[in-house]
């Protein structure tokens, strides 16, 4: 796993999300006007995935391969499973969603990071 | 003439679906894990991170029953897991700090979730008042 690629993921999970939740407190959220920062997201957290993926072929063992491997998923999969939700609705609960799903997110990112190192 | 809108509202029942599912890969992922791999280093903490995984499970089950409209059995069950799951981070809380020689290694309600940001105790708490809000609103 790249540290930089990481750090930048989170970062830009976390200000996506206060984004997300300051806006569902001023009651200016909507979904489709999230989508580009998701999409990029979502983007970054494939690359993630696909070199996780090919150091984990090439040999390399996690500290915590089942959980790394949840967690991976995960990862990938969160974003979409909550746009397909969240999409086409209103109300501030939409914009939560959002802002939990990245939130979570983050801190997934960082997880992966801390699973991801052999032990010893 | 009102505004037509094919628009829908989205509840907070489904935030609550959201954690309920990240926290059943997350305990789950934890509990297997560990069992697999060195089961014999700490069985009590293992078990109970397998027992908040079980909890999550149906927690998951259930709110999303109460989510999508189903009530009576579905609510009274969900708020009886809600209950347990709160008396059981209370309980694995409190005893991993009285006896921290009994966790050698954290469990999902270690320190009453401090691992996962308190989230594993304030999650029972927002389904109980969650229920109660539904309750309040199909009341007439």
């Amino acid at each position: 796993m790249i540290d930089l690629l990481a750090f930048l993921l989170t970062v830009t999970a976390v200000v996506l999300a206060v984004v997300a939740l300051v806006q569902v407190t001023r009651g200016t959220f909507r979904t489709d006007r999230a989508l580009p920062g998701l999409a990029t997201l979502e983007v970054g957290l494939l690359t993630q995935a696909g070199i996780d993926v090919t150091a984990w072929a090439r040999g390399h063992r996690p500290g915590e391969p089942g959980v790394h491997a949840a967690y991976l998923v995960v990862s990938v999969v969160l974003l979409p499973l909550v746009l397909t939700q969240a999409a086409g609705r209103t109300g501030r609960w939409a914009g939560v969603l959002v802002g939990v799903a990245l939130l979570v997110t983050a801190v997934l990112t960082v997880r992966l990071q801390t699973t991801w190192r052999t032990h010893g | 003439m009102a505004e037509v809108t094919t628009e829908r509202t989205l509840g907070a029942g489904r935030v609550l679906v959201l954690v309920y599912g990240v926290f059943v890969v997350a305990a789950a992922g934890r509990s297997a894990s560990q069992l697999a791999t060195h089961a014999g280093r700490a069985p009590l903490s293992y078990a109970l991170s397998a027992l908040a995984a079980v909890m999550y499970a149906a927690g998951l089950v259930t709110t999303t029953l109460v989510e999508r409209g189903r009530r009576g059995r579905a609510v009274l069950v969900a708020r009886a897991l809600a209950v347990a799951e709160l008396v059981c981070v209370l309980a694995v809380g409190t005893a991993s700090l009285v006896f921290p020689d009994a966790f050698p290694d954290r469990t999902v309600w270690s320190e009453y979730g401090m691992g996962y940001l308190f989230v594993p105790l304030a999650l029972p708490v927002l389904v109980l008042l969650w229920l109660r809000g539904s309750d309040r609103a199909l009341a007439p």
